[in-house]
């Protein structure tokens, strides 16, 4: 395609229909890098454009030079302009051919490409098919509706999600709560150390919480024992670990209350370390593993002789009752 | 003949059907798992999706298309049972037609029921039990069913009905069936099933026995399941996007063995103990009473007891039917049902 030369100030940058700003969280890059170049070797690579019906000429690939001729007071810059009849599946493919470092960066940007690509008006066929396949989705019939749901997630939620490199299910996952609990993620996310699967924990049984107990997230805040852990001078990681533990004990009281119980009873045994003594934390099986760790000879008979106890006996029968 | 596909589960519901009958439609309960004990029942695959919306139903999540379909022709699908029949003549089948779908929901557009009711009264070695959240069965009781068909009722308390059995018949409704269903003369079954908590799950299930048993002679059921709630693990996101007033998936529940949650043990423990004490209280000393779906340790603490395994369970159901109704074509033979596959 030939280029031709136009007005940079005719150039829409932010305003080009074609802007990711709204969509594309930028890798972390050394914006220096690119401004070095342009001065010592000028801008060597003509821009993409598109000219649509009403004449106004929207970026499409190039942001970094035009914004530099702008700042340089070019007046003109060399462009590839594509014309008003350019399908947008092209332009769309184009984007992302030049974009890939980033789009492809996290899951969270690639599900923000698709819904660029949904806001350009492409054709879903097209997106489920093509643009689908080439970012390694495997689409179902409402994968772009869930691709909607995660866009309305809050920016600066997405933006931690993009850094945090959450999964396709994370992201679903998250989608699906209410707007006070992600107000209360992104709060927390300056007190604890949240990692992509501890908030996904954290959300995840706050949620079913609140629903059970029908309370509201103020609600929780005001309990003790989660007001004792956010007054406190723990670390961020033990906050997040102080916090995980007392919603898993209010998310799970009944299995919380037996498991403690059987720990009790191994721990009363006293038994050496070369036996172990472990069970389904789910309580759905009614077993008991007993392992033996032997590296001396000297200690088999001893190991043996406590199992044979009359008070591991009564132990392991305790714990099979409480399973 | 062009049919739209419905996408969402709840499109097709309204719409149904008819048609021919494809492939095989009869098979075993798809939630056989060895961990669990199963009762072994067949299932007849005569319907698929229903007009009810019950917030746990698997279906939302398991139709690929969401419409209404009733299998009409009927000679077809007892051509296939009877082939099944004479494979093992000296063994009762028992089976249903609700495994996707309620068995008399649709009873007054298809008249299916009526139809397998009078064809399973020709049969010596097996039982139809049609189950239904439905009361409708005004159209089956003039029907000379000869005793081969087994109406059953999914039961609930009246609370959970109004919160989670949307469209379904009220519990006055179905007591009222199952009454007028017994004075025809008709084996009863009753299938406390699912069983769920909520504040006052005591109370409610307590008058549910007594509203039920006020409707039915003890020696007109045939059996009586237990079963709590479970579901698979993406049915979690369906129930709560597609019933958000639902508090169900919030319950304390774990992953079982077979891939579906559900209540931790000592719950259900607690709740198949609490329901089948007041169950006793009312049923006969001989009524068979089953767990759907259940481990053995937790047979042992609701009954005292558990079968030795799923065919171990059928055998049992084939003797109890026999000996108290007359069931089947000879007096059955353990070892006959524990070689089944």
């Amino acid at each position: 395609m030939p280029t031709e030369s136009i007005h940079i100030n005719d150039v829409l940058i932010n305003d080009s229909r074609f802007a990711l700003r709204d969509f594309i969280f930028d890798s972390i890059s050394e914006p220096s890098c690119h401004l070095n170049t342009f001065c010592t070797l000028g801008i060597l690579y003509p821009i993409v454009v598109y000219r649509d019906r009403k004449g106004l000429i929207h970026l499409v690939d190039g942001r970094k030079r035009a914004e530099y001729a702008k700042q340089s007071d070019e007046r003109l810059i060399r462009a590839m302009v594509l014309p008003e009849t350019t399908p947008v599946t092209d332009i769309v493919s184009l984007i992302h051919c030049n974009r890939r470092n980033d789009i492809e960066s996290s899951v969270m940007n690639k599900v923000q490409f698709l819904c660029f690509a949904i806001s350009m008006n492409v054709p879903e066929s097209w997106i489920l098919k093509v643009l689908c396949g080439a970012l390694e989705f495997k689409p179902h019939t409402e994968f772009l509706r869930e691709c909607e749901r995660i866009f309305h997630l809050p920016r600066e939620l997405r933006q931690f999600c993009h850094e945090k490199k959450f999964s396709l299910k994370q992201l679903l996952n998250l989608s699906y709560y209410s707007p006070d609990i992600l107000s209360q993620l992104i709060q927390w996310n300056t007190s604890l150390q949240l990692t992509a699967s501890t908030l996904d924990e954290i959300a995840s049984h706050l949620k079913d919480y609140l629903r059970a107990t029908n309370k509201r997230i103020k609600d929780f805040l005001a309990e003790p024992e989660v007001e004792d852990i956010f007054e406190s001078s723990l670390s961020q990681r033990d906050k997040t670990e102080k916090l995980r533990q007392l919603l898993y004990l209010k998310r799970f009281p009944t299995l919380s209350a037996v498991n403690a119980n059987i720990r009790g009873i191994i721990k009363q045994l006293h038994l050496p370390k070369e036996i172990q003594i472990t069970w389904d934390g789910t309580l759905e099986n009614k077993k008991l593993d007993v392992t033996l760790n032997i590296s001396d000879p000297q200690k088999w008979q001893p190991v043996l002789d406590t199992l044979a106890s009359p008070d591991v006996k009564e132990a392991v029968q305790s714990i099979l009752d409480e399973l | 003949m062009y049919h739209k596909k419905f996408t969402h589960f709840k499109d097709g519901k309204q719409e149904v059907r008819r048609i021919s009958k494809k492939g095989t439609a009869l098979g075993t309960c798809a939630t056989l798992n060895r961990k669990y004990l199963c009762c072994n029942v067949h299932v007849l695959r005569s319907v698929h999706n229903c007009p009810f919306e019950c917030s746990y139903c698997f279906l939302q999540n398991y139709l690929t298309d969401g419409s209404t379909k009733i299998v009409d022709d009927t000679a077809h699908l007892m051509n296939e049972v009877k082939d099944a029949l004479r494979s093992e003549p000296s063994r009762l089948f028992r089976i249903g037609t609700w495994e996707l779908g309620d068995s008399l929901a649709l009873e007054k557009k298809t008249g299916q029921a009526q139809e397998l009711i009078q064809a399973f009264a020709r049969l010596n070695n097996a039982v139809l039990e049609l189950k239904t959240k439905s009361d409708a069965v005004d159209s089956l009781l003039s029907l000379d069913h000869k005793g081969k068909t087994v109406l059953s009722w999914s039961l609930n308390t009246e609370e959970l009905i109004a919160s989670e059995e949307h469209q379904t018949a009220s519990l006055k409704r179905r007591v009222s069936a199952i009454r007028k269903s017994a004075g025809a003369g008709y084996l009863i079954g009753l299938h406390f099933d699912p069983m769920i908590l909520y504040d006052r799950w005591k109370e409610g299930y307590k008058k549910l026995v007594a509203d039920v048993f006020e409707a039915v002679p003890p020696d007109r059921i045939a059996w009586i399941s237990i079963g709590s709630l479970r579901f698979n693990p993406e049915m979690k996101k369906k129930i709560e996007n597609n019933y958000p007033d639902s508090r169900l998936t919030s319950a304390e529940m774990v992953l079982g063995d077979d891939a579906k949650i559900r209540y931790v043990k000592p719950l259900r423990v607690s709740m198949y103990q609490y329901l089948y004490n007041e169950l006793k209280k009312y049923s006969a000393d001989n009524a068979l009473a089953y767990l759907c779906m259940e481990r053995w340790d937790v047979w042992d603490r609701v009954f005292g007891c558990h079968p030795e395994s799923v065919e171990h369970l059928d055998f049992l159901f084939a003797q109890s039917l026999y000996t108290r109704f007359g069931l089947g074509a000879e007096q059955p033979k353990k070892e006959r049902y524990m070689t089944c596959t």
